[in-house]
């Protein structure tokens, strides 16, 4: 799966916007958006945000959730928990990524906020190395996995899965050669 | 002596919070500061001062009989030896650092108050406390009474406590100090004291000092100067008790003369750093230490000047003398006496109760009798020397009763008089303070003005919450603009007068399609504006000379109002402008302001309000003032009450929220930016631990809904009655605009009835159910038309409440009737507007151009109605007329027939017809009667009479006159009866007949059901169908289809309604026309009845006339045809 794929699918996360113009509700296969009164705060897909703000039609208003003291609060949370944490929102990356690209005017400590979920990000990357490696190391079969968001498994999915493939076959060659083996003996 | 003397200040500590304090013979200086350090100066100029690590941060400080005390961040209050600095035990422990400490006299007691809340009085040898618990901030001054017996405490919490030692309560809270989180955060110390005698407890309130009788708690009187800027921080007396100084938050200390009440001199911190602690020489009067939030201290010499000290010189010469005893009088003598005395005083008061101040009194009799004893003539030496200076620091312990009294005498009586609330300033509605470097100059639903107003920026950025209204716009504030108003047309700032330049209006009107979109006005010279608002194609400003000037659009002067009152705030909307001014002086802590609306343009102008009184809650102020997006006025006040303006009630001002409740933290405020009616909407903004929203990050707006305060809103009845009136109250804008002339949409006037429908039926079903049937029919009297109250019949009657749906059904009577009559009047309204128009009309074309353009109205019925207004004034009359016989009834409603009616109907008719007058009119008038019965009467005679009628007891226009005529024929069947409820006639008269005539015929009616009732309807329906009524000609024609399609549907009549309803207008038209026409055969048809024998001759002239009247209609048809009045009213009939 691409990244922008995923990123694809966390446009349908909803998020408040103001904007600045007046609309009706509009019907979308979706779900209904609007009515779009100027001034009022109201909820659309990220998608939707995204182009009204590219074309200055609204201000964005960040998640609860993006903001430096609860991102730090996180951060912390992350870095002394061995397992993975619940992040705030399963497309935390995503919608951070497409809101300072689009809109830092409207996110108050943009760039804190950039730095605090890109370590957070780089925390859980290195936690879900560090366990593949456990896990591929210790020769089990199975491992579990919780609170891991879509873009974090996408990064490793490809390679995991080939990678566990290629260890299968060896090892089934490795068997397959011993039981040869003996079976010449 | 020498001039004041103030010598520089010297570093200390670090910056932070000082305390500083002297020991007991004034040679040292203890000063303790955030560094966690303890110093002892051996005197201001010490240069190798003492320190002893006390802790981490000290906040506290205070010495009594070789030890001293500090408080520090561990939470405790800890002594130490005095001079080795030796830790000598915990005297008390807080959850929080203890702010401030003091002694009693004596040195026995420490009470301290500490960030905990808590206020502690602690015995320091016994360890033995009292704890005061109850103000809800940190304590940030304590003040313990001469007497012990009271303690004073002042909080961050804005208020000052006053507490009982032995009861260990509040007995008084003075609020109204300024508030804060914490101690650090505090603007002023609020070092409140007593003053030596106690009878006076000084409070140091804002620029200040209030000075509280402590017997009635009254301000006795207030000091105050007009070079105290800021807070008053501290206040100490001197040692002698006369002087007290006051350090204000900017470095300003001020000395008054306490007895004489007036500053005697006036100083200033050299840096004007804040001064966090103050203290006397005890031994030195002329000497005052300081502590300043920099870390330094400082010293004054020669506080006191010269020549406010008369009696001074003396004393001070003989201070060394009087050295020793004071020593001697503070440190041990005291102690012991207090110790030794307890037990002895302490004893029978106990046994007596609590100890009054009475009590009090004595025991310091009591010690100062046995000081007397133990002390002998050395006492006897110091009180000579006593009464030698005078009121001075010898004193101190030496108070006698006699001194006291010569006091009181002494002292000019202040009498506590009126004092007045201070006004409330002008304000812009949705606006920040004009202090605010970053602030809003207006949020309202077009848009945002912010001003910017810092030593880098003066602008003002003007923003459009809808970018299609107008682009934003950034301005340079050149002209120092504090009010902006802004609207869909134009942006309004305007000025004060900043010394030369007059006081300005400047109005971009960016809506204006030529090229000069700005203009400018001057106010005369000393006008100031105080206030602006914008309206429709109009401005308003309002100055300090009490004035309203009011510009077009465009800028063109237009009238000017004079207000009795200083302004408060304008609001505009369309043409209406609100003014909000001061009426006076409200009662103590409240605000009186008056208020004023009025059109100011448009056909006529009138003035809804003129000086009535704006409702406030309780010691607040006014915070907003304008209108709804729908035009209605409301208020905000500062406790959070939004107010609405009911103008369908009486123009009162009605309660719809409390923002305040909404709230979750004490300290959050919302700030409303706009209201709407329609959908109810408060939009505000929440201000975390403030009134006022920040600039930045932009704050978003949240959407609250009303609600009105009334009673058990935790129970479904609370709720829906909520729901209820809420709508009621937020539709009746519609009403308003109606009367002003303005078209309402009728599907949202329907949208807005439905939740007020809705929550009426289930109060209904909620009386129903929990059997409270009185109260289901008052909940039907308040049901908006008879259709409503028919399905509460249904539903009654599907409850098998039979009485119940009796009942009702004389409210659906009575509201069907109203209804009509309010059409009529109407109508008659429409009509008279007409008439006014034409000169040529006369009166009596009038009424007939009502009949003829509005055929489904006879004339007959139209004087019925006329009559029967007139005659509801006597309802009690009547009913007891009717308890009489019919013909009776009969004879007296002719004797009765109000002259009011209509005459010139009366006699067009009685002309035309050559019917006995008496007949005719006696019929008319049994259609007043039993309908003026039917309200004040309930049916209670026969609860089974309604069967048939319950179900359609509606009227239809017209009808009525069949059964006006119908009226005396009395042996009517019962066919008669139910092809009137068929044909929605009005219940009255119907139910009168049923009621005499055929009560076994009804009920078998009831009992039949529904098909038989059909058929007689359908029969009757034809011969008695009226002139005019398209609906009827069009049921005759479609009730066979109708009924065949619908054969489960009972209630053809109202289907058949509704498919009627679904009819174009065209083809609406088009019946009635068909049935006008055929009203020339009526009588014909109707002869067929041969139960209408009687009747005949009457409904054959009464089709005459209608012929008649029907040629007249002709004549101005064309020229009526146009007028939506009547097409409306037509519509009217048939959506009942």
């Amino acid at each position: 799966m691409d990244p922008s794929e995923v990123e694809f699918i966390s446009e349908k996360e909803s998020i408040s916007i103001v904007p600045n113009f007046s609309l009706d509700k509009i019907y979308l296969i979706g779900g209904d958006v609007g009515p779009f009164n100027p001034g009022l705060q109201l909820d659309v897909p990220l998608w939707i945000a995204v182009n009204l703000k590219q074309r200055q039609k609204c201000r964005i208003i960040a998640p609860d959730w993006m903001d430096v003291e609860i991102l730090e609060e996180k951060k912390q949370e992350e870095q002394e928990s061995k397992f993975f944490t619940k992040m705030p929102c399963d497309y935390y990356m995503e919608i951070t990524q497409l809101l300072l690209q689009h809109a830092p005017d409207n996110i108050p400590k943009a760039d804190e906020i950039r730095m605090l979920v890109k370590d957070i990000w780089d925390l859980r990357i290195a936690k879900l190395r560090s366990s593949i490696d456990i896990f591929v190391k210790s020769d089990v079969t199975h491992a579990m996995l919780n609170y891991l968001t879509l873009m974090e498994l996408n990064t490793v999915r490809p390679f995991l899965t080939k990678a566990l493939d290629h260890i299968q076959q060896l090892r089934n060659n490795v068997s397959y050669g011993a039981a040869l083996w003996s079976s010449q003996d | 002596m020498s001039m004041i003397q103030m010598k520089h200040t010297r570093y200390a500590h670090s910056e932070g919070h000082l305390d500083l304090t002297f020991d007991d013979n004034g040679k040292h200086l203890l000063t303790c500061g955030p560094d966690g350090d303890l110093r002892v100066y051996k005197g201001f100029d010490d240069d190798d001062p003492v320190s002893h690590r006390v802790g981490d941060v000290v906040y506290s400080v205070a010495y009594r009989a070789n030890r001293f005390y500090v408080s520090s961040d561990d939470n405790a209050v800890k002594t130490y030896t005095f001079p080795d600095g030796e830790a000598d035990g915990i005297v008390t422990r807080f959850m929080a650092p203890a702010t401030h400490m003091v002694f009693n006299q004596s040195g026995s007691k420490l009470l301290a108050g500490s960030s905990d809340f808590t206020v502690k009085l602690v015995e320091v040898e016994t360890n033995s406390q009292v704890v005061f618990q109850g103000h809800d901030a940190p304590i940030l001054g304590v003040a313990l009474h001469p007497k012990e017996h009271l303690v004073a405490s002042s909080s961050c919490d804005g208020t000052v406590k006053v507490w009982d030692v032995k009861e260990q309560k509040c007995i008084k809270t003075i609020p109204g100090l300024p508030k804060s989180n914490d101690f650090s955060a505090s603007h002023t110390l609020s070092r409140l004291t007593w003053n030596k005698e106690g009878n006076y407890l000084v409070i140091p309130f804002g620029t200040e000092i209030r000075v509280y009788d402590t017997t009635s708690w009254q301000i006795s009187f207030i000091l105050t100067d007009s070079c105290i800027k800021e807070n008053v921080s501290i206040m100490r007396f001197s040692p002698c008790w006369r002087y007290l100084v006051a350090a204000c938050w900017d470095g300003q200390f001020i000395l008054w003369d306490f007895t004489e009440r007036r500053v005697i001199q006036r100083m200033k911190h050299p840096q004007k750093q804040t001064i966090t602690a103050v203290c006397w020489n005890p031994k030195e009067p002329q000497e005052l230490a300081y502590c300043d939030s920099n870390g330094c201290l400082g010293l004054i010499q020669n506080v006191i000047p010269e020549d406010a000290q008369v009696t001074k010189t003396a004393r001070v010469s003989k201070l060394p003398n009087g050295d020793l005893v004071n020593d001697l009088f503070d440190d041990v003598e005291d102690d012991m006496l207090v110790e030794a005395t307890n037990p002895v005083v302490g004893g029978p008061s106990d046994v007596g109760g609590p100890m009054s101040e009475e009590d009090d009194d004595d025991d310091m009799v009591d010690i100062r009798a046995l000081k007397k004893e133990i002390l002998g003539e050395f006492l006897d030496d110091e009180n000579s020397k006593d009464t030698d200076v005078g009121s001075t620091t010898g004193q101190k312990e030496g108070e006698s009763s006699t001194a006291n009294d010569g006091d009181v005498k002494t002292r000019p009586v202040y009498v506590q008089g009126f004092e007045p609330t201070p006004l409330q300033p002008p304000f812009q509605p949705s606006s920040c303070p004009v202090h605010f470097s970053h602030r809003f100059m207006v949020w309202n639903s077009v848009g945002i003005i912010v001003q910017y107003n810092t030593d880098e920026e003066n602008s003002i950025n003007i923003e459009f919450h809808d970018t299609a209204v107008h682009h934003a716009m950034h301005v340079t504030n050149t002209l120092n603009h504090t009010m902006a108003a802004l609207s869909n047309e134009a942006v309004l700032l305007a000025c004060e007068t900043d010394e030369d330049t007059p006081s300005k209006l400047v109005c971009m009107h960016f809506a204006c399609w030529d090229n000069n979109k700005e203009w400018t006005v001057d106010m005369p010279s000393g006008e100031n504006i105080k206030s602006v608002c914008l309206g429709e194609g109009w401005a308003a400003v309002g100055t300090d000379k009490r004035m309203i000037r009011l510009f077009t659009i465009g800028g063109v002067q237009r009238e000017m109002v004079s207000i009795p009152g200083p302004i408060v705030t304008l609001a505009g909307h369309t043409n209406q402008l609100l003014v909000v001014y001061h009426a006076g002086m409200g009662i103590p802590g409240d605000q009186c302001l008056g208020v004023r609306l009025q059109t100011v343009s448009g056909p006529k102008y009138h003035s809804k309000l003129n000086g009535e009184l704006l409702p406030l809650t309780p010691k607040s102020t006014l915070v907003w003032a304008g209108f709804s997006a729908e035009g209605t006025p409301f208020i905000m006040d500062s406790h959070g009450v939004i107010r609405m303006f009911n103008r369908s009630y009486a123009n009162s001002w009605m309660q719809v929220a409390n923002l305040k409740k909404l709230c979750k933290g004490k300290s959050d405020n919302y700030w409303l930016c706009s209201l709407h009616e329609n959908p109810q909407q408060i939009r505000a903004i929440l201000c975390k631990g403030g009134r006022y929203p920040p600039t930045l990050p932009r704050p978003t707006i949240q959407i609250l809904s009303y609600q009105l305060p009334l009673c058990n809103l935790i129970t479904d009845k609370g709720t829906l009655e909520e729901t209820l009136w809420r709508s009621k109250l937020m539709s009746e804008h519609m009403n308003w605009w109606e009367s002003e002339g303005f078209e309402v949409d009728e599907s949202t006037k329907a949208q807005a009835l439905m939740p007020q429908q809705e929550s009426l039926m289930k109060l209904f079903a909620l009386a129903c159910k929990t059997e409270r049937e009185y109260r289901a029919v008052e909940l039907c009297q308040l049901m908006p038309n008879h259709h409503t109250v028919q399905l509460a019949i249904k539903y009654a009657s599907r409850l098998r409440m039979i009485q119940l749906a009796e009942r009702l059904t004389e409210v659906a009577r009575q509201k069907a009737e109203e209804e009509l009559i309010l059409a009529q009047r109407a109508l008659q309204r429409a009509d008279d507007d007409e008439i006014d128009d034409d000169d040529d009309d006369t009166e009596v074309q009038h009424g007939e151009d009502i009949e003829s353009h509005h055929p489904a109205i006879s004339s007959t019925k139209l004087s019925v109605i006329q009559k029967h207004s007139g005659k509801l004034v006597h309802p009690q009359k009547e009913e007891d007329e009717m308890e009489g016989e019919e013909e009776q009834e009969n004879e007296d409603d002719v004797n009765n027939m109000s002259q009011d009616l209509y005459e010139e109907l009366e006699q067009e008719q009685e002309s035309k017809h050559k019917t006995p007058v008496l007949k005719f009119g006696a019929s008319k008038n049994r259609d007043v009667t039993p309908k003026s019965l039917s309200h004040s009467q309930s049916a209670t005679k026969n609860p089974f009479k309604v069967g048939s009628q319950q179900k359609t007891p509606s009227v239809t226009k017209g009808t009525r006159v069949f059964d006006s005529l119908d009226k005396p024929k009395l042996n009517n069947s019962p066919r008669m009866a139910t092809s009137r409820s068929k044909n929605k006639s009005v219940g009255g008269r119907q139910k009168k007949v049923v009621l005499k005539n055929k009560p076994t015929g009804q009920q078998k009616l009831f009992a039949s059901g529904k098909n038989k009732q059909k058929e007689v309807c359908s029969e009757d329906a034809k011969s008695e169908k009226k002139t005019g009524s398209g609906f009827q000609l069009w049921l005759d024609t479609k009730e066979e289809s109708l009924r065949e399609a619908n054969p489960d549907v009972e209630d053809i009549k109202s289907l058949a309604e509704k498919e009627f309803n679904n009819l174009t207008k065209d083809e609406q038209e088009e019946w009635y026309k068909k049935a006008k026409d055929s009203s020339a055969d009526a009588d014909i048809r109707k002869r067929k009845c041969e139960f209408m024998d009687d009747e005949d001759i009457e409904n054959n002239e009464y089709g005459n006339t209608k012929a008649n009247k029907k040629k007249l209609a002709k004549k101005s048809e064309t020229k009526n045809q146009s007028q939506s009045g009547k097409s409306k009213l037509k519509n009217f009939v048939f959506e009942k």
